[in-house]
């Protein structure tokens, strides 16, 4: 043999052993559909965080004016800004100053008499941001305290979150978990009546401002189904911000509920504000619902508790989801994907059998067309397979069904390499040429073409990897996967078998 | 026999150039009328709507499911076999009919009442509304990329008059793969547009194996008799295009026979694709370059004659 194939043998023997190590290593990460689970696709409606935000910055506007002793005649909110009108309008100028010193983050403009303030789009963008990075960690936390799920949490795109949780999970609870907002309030009770109605009916100049209307939970009194409405203090006495711990637990009747416990700085806030609240009502909010509102009979610091209408599954979903915190925003879910067990092993069943067939056909095909040199390919067609699963392996990517397609397809795809250079050497041999220059020129000739060829088939597969959803970006993958690797052992490592086993002869039965 | 095609065959391929236009002419128009009048029976990804996949015990009738579904008022959703086995179906609802989680909880409700224990969940699907606009967007626009992106690198590579060969044909199988799914109403999905955009590079391998060999020949003798030069490279190449699709379609013949049923619209249209690719690549690319050769040609010498007039 000579020294350079006795290197180049040496070198794919240390890939093959170096493939076969990556391969053992560790198993292969099965896709939901092939494994069964949950994926979800949420949209975090960072729209109302930042609607939330113009209605803090039009706080923070109001006090900074006035302690510049600038009154402030309204401030409308808008969705993407707030309209201020000052009692003295010749004072804009002035007000637009201390705006731009003291808020960074908003542009201001003046115009007749008014002033437009919005935010910039850096913080627009910075607010957007943080929100579905929040988002991600508050649903990873959630799902952490159920224990070990080996869910993935990731931000997909620029407001959407993915979770995909494999096994078998129930997706009414799944979502209820991962879905509920979770925004704890304890909130300051001014009025309330058993319709929005009657409610609204006592003000008649509109309600209070400074305060709002939320409904509470219906529930059944003296066999008559009825719902009470608050009007409540617009800003919570505290938040579920300011929360330590939530357990499950039953209240004095015997039925699930949930006690909480406050942070050392939301208790001593919430101490001193029900000390002055005593004979008056708080109401409990969860989620822009009162879900219940008890008469404060003594000084509250510490500990509370949330009744409701709970399953005793529902208690303690709920004291994990406090225990984990609030989602910064409202999500809501876009796609839901719920794929049950055998479906993904009856898959896996399946596609192992077309593989195998895929793998004979073209495997016997290959053999009868081209005998030796069409064995070498099979072999090199053996070796990509090898190949394709230890790049899946070292690139840590997700096998899914398409995926395995990809795979499947690549069987005959692989070897087209190999046809393209065995009908060039065929057409070599019959001009006459000995069997070396055939092979030379075999290769030296059909590199062009494959390339040509291998390189359109990666653009599909690349734009597929952009714009596909998740499994089929599984397809993408492997397609390119395959095609790389199939470039290498249907011109390298067949040609390398070719040239040993051909060695120096003129011709040989059977090689083609 | 194992030799087949080692002669090279002498198959005047472009004398019925014509015959090859007027067919994949009348190809590409009916597909194209299917399309725009049966229309595509689109898969969840494109429509939303919540899809919920059945597998029964028992041999089981359509109606029966209806029947069921009628308890819980949802008897107008979409029921499709899965198989032939009469064991697997899914019940689609489309999104109008409310919440994804009630109408799962719904359907359960009334199989659990008419088949007892005697059935499995295997899989829910919910795609919101959002969701099936953005991926009927993303579908149109990759394969628009993909044939852009295609006839940049052809162009690249090769001369204009062959990227626009090699391009025109590639809408060609595209169309008429598309059209057979309208035709026959089987689903298009997303894997379905991915498999489509896989026939689209692959089916471009084929020619550009002739290509290749044109591209040779011209450098041996010239373009001074074209036609000719083009049926012998295809004459030439005939084992080539017909055994590399061979092998690839032996591949997705065994998965469309054993792959599954979720692989089964994928596969499908695989097969149309590429044995569209091959045929378009010989009676289709090739005769298109040899045309606009002229073409191009007539026109450049046609503008210098009045530039001397």
């Amino acid at each position: 043999m000579k020294t350079d194939l006795k290197w180049k043998l040496i070198a794919v023997f240390a890939i093959f052993v170096a493939t076969i190590y990556i391969v053992l290593s560790k198993p292969i990460k099965l896709g939901l559909d092939l494994q069964g689970g949950m994926s979800i696709v949420l949209e975090v409606d960072v729209d109302h965080v930042i609607k939330t935000q113009y209605k803090q910055l039009a706080k923070d506007i109001k006090k900074k004016l006035k302690e510049n002793k600038i009154d402030v005649l309204s401030i409308k909110v808008l969705d993407e800004k707030l309209i201020i009108s000052l009692l003295d309008p010749t004072l804009n100028e002035k007000a637009f100053k201390i705006i731009k010193e003291n808020f960074p983050q908003v542009d201001v403009k003046v115009s007749d008499s008014i002033l437009n303030v919005s935010f910039s789009q850096w913080e627009l963008n910075r607010i957007k941001k943080l929100t579905v990075q929040q988002a991600v960690e508050t649903i990873r936390n959630r799902i952490d305290e159920f224990g070990k799920l080996n869910a993935n949490v990731s931000k997909l795109g620029e407001r959407r979150i993915l979770v995909e949780i494999p096994g078998v999970v129930d997706p009414d609870r799944a979502k209820a978990i991962i879905g509920k907002t979770a925004q704890l309030e304890l909130l300051e009770v001014v009025d309330s009546a058993y319709s929005k109605e009657e409610l609204l009916k006592r003000y008649p100049e509109g309600i209070p401002e400074g305060t709002r209307i939320l409904e509470g939970i219906p529930e059944e009194i003296n066999g008559q189904k009825v719902k009470e409405w608050f009007l409540v203090k617009d800003t919570p006495i505290v938040t579920g911000s300011q929360l330590k711990d939530a357990r499950a637990s039953v209240d004095s009747r015997g039925k699930p509920a949930v006690n909480f416990e406050l942070t050392d700085e939301g208790a001593s806030i919430f101490g001193e504000a029900t000390a002055k609240l005593i004979g008056k009502r708080i109401a409990i909010v969860l989620d822009n619902k009162v879900v219940s509102a008890p008469v404060v009979r003594s000084r509250i610091s510490k500990s509370g508790q949330i009744t409701g209408d709970f399953t005793p599954e529902e208690a303690a979903d709920l004291a994990v989801i406090l225990r984990a915190g609030a989602l910064p925003a409202p999500v809501h879910i876009l796609e839901e994907r719920v794929i049950g067990p055998t479906l993904g092993k009856d898959s896996i069943d399946k596609t192992l059998k077309a593989g195998i067939a895929a793998l004979i056909l073209v495997g016997l095909f290959m053999i009868w067309r081209y005998a030796i040199s069409g064995f070498i390919s099979v072999v090199a067609l053996l070796f990509n397979g090898l190949l394709i699963w230890a790049a899946i392996v070292f690139l840590d990517i997700t096998l899914t069904l398409p995926g395995i397609a990809g795979i499947i397809l690549n069987i005959g795809m692989a070897v087209d390499a190999n046809v393209i250079i065995f009908e060039r050497i065929k057409e070599e041999l019959k001009k006459g040429r000995t069997l070396r220059v055939a092979v030379e020129e075999g290769f030296k000739r059909a590199w062009d073409a494959i390339l040509d060829a291998q390189i359109t088939t990666l653009i599909a597969a690349f734009v597929l990897f952009q714009f596909g959803t998740g499994p089929l970006k599984g397809f993408a993958a492997t397609l390119s996967i395959g095609t790389v690797t199939s470039i290498f052992t249907a011109l390298f490592v067949t040609k390398l078998f070719l040239d040993i086993i051909l060695g120096g002869k003129k011709s040989l039965k059977y090689a083609f | 026999m194992r030799n087949f095609l080692d002669k090279t065959p002498n198959i005047d391929f472009l004398k019925i150039k014509k015959q090859g236009y007027i067919v994949s002419t009348l190809l590409v128009i009916a597909s194209l009328v299917i399309i725009f009048t049966k229309g595509f029976n689109l898969g969840l990804d494109f429509t939303g709507g919540t899809s919920i996949q059945v597998k029964f015990i028992d041999r089981v009738d359509i109606s029966q499911i209806r029947a069921a579904l009628r308890l819980v008022n949802l008897q107008d959703s979409m029921i499709q076999e899965i198989g032939t086995e009469k064991v697997e179906y899914e019940i689609r609802v489309s999104l109008k009919k409310g919440k994804s989680s009630e109408i799962v909880q719904k359907v359960k409700k009334a199989l659990k009442e008419k088949f007892g224990d005697r059935f499995e969940i295997r899989k829910i699907d919910y795609i919101g509304a959002v969701v099936g606009e953005e991926l009927r967007k993303a579908s149109v626009y990759s394969i628009v990329a993909v044939l852009v992106a295609i006839l940049l690198y052809v162009g690249y590579r090769f001369e204009p008059v062959f990227a626009i060969g090699a391009v025109i044909p590639l809408f060609h199988d595209a169309i008429i793969t598309l059209g057979i799914f309208a035709l026959i109403g089987e689903e298009v999905n997303l894997a379905v547009i991915a498999a489509i955009l896989t026939v689209l590079g692959y089916s471009l391998n084929d020619t550009i194996i002739i290509f290749d060999r044109i591209r040779e020949n011209i450098k041996l003798r010239g373009k001074k008799n074209l036609l000719q030069l083009v049926n012998q490279s295809i004459n030439e190449n005939l084992s080539r295009t017909i055994i590399t699709s061979g092998t690839t379609l032996f591949s997705v013949l065994a998965l469309y026979l054993f792959g599954g049923e979720s692989l089964k619209g994928f596969s499908l249209a695989l097969l149309i694709g590429i044995i569209f690719g091959t045929y378009s690549s010989i009676y289709v690319a090739s005769p298109l370059v040899v045309d606009l050769e002229r073409f191009f040609r007539r026109k450049v010498t046609g503008e210098k004659t009045s530039k001397t007039v």
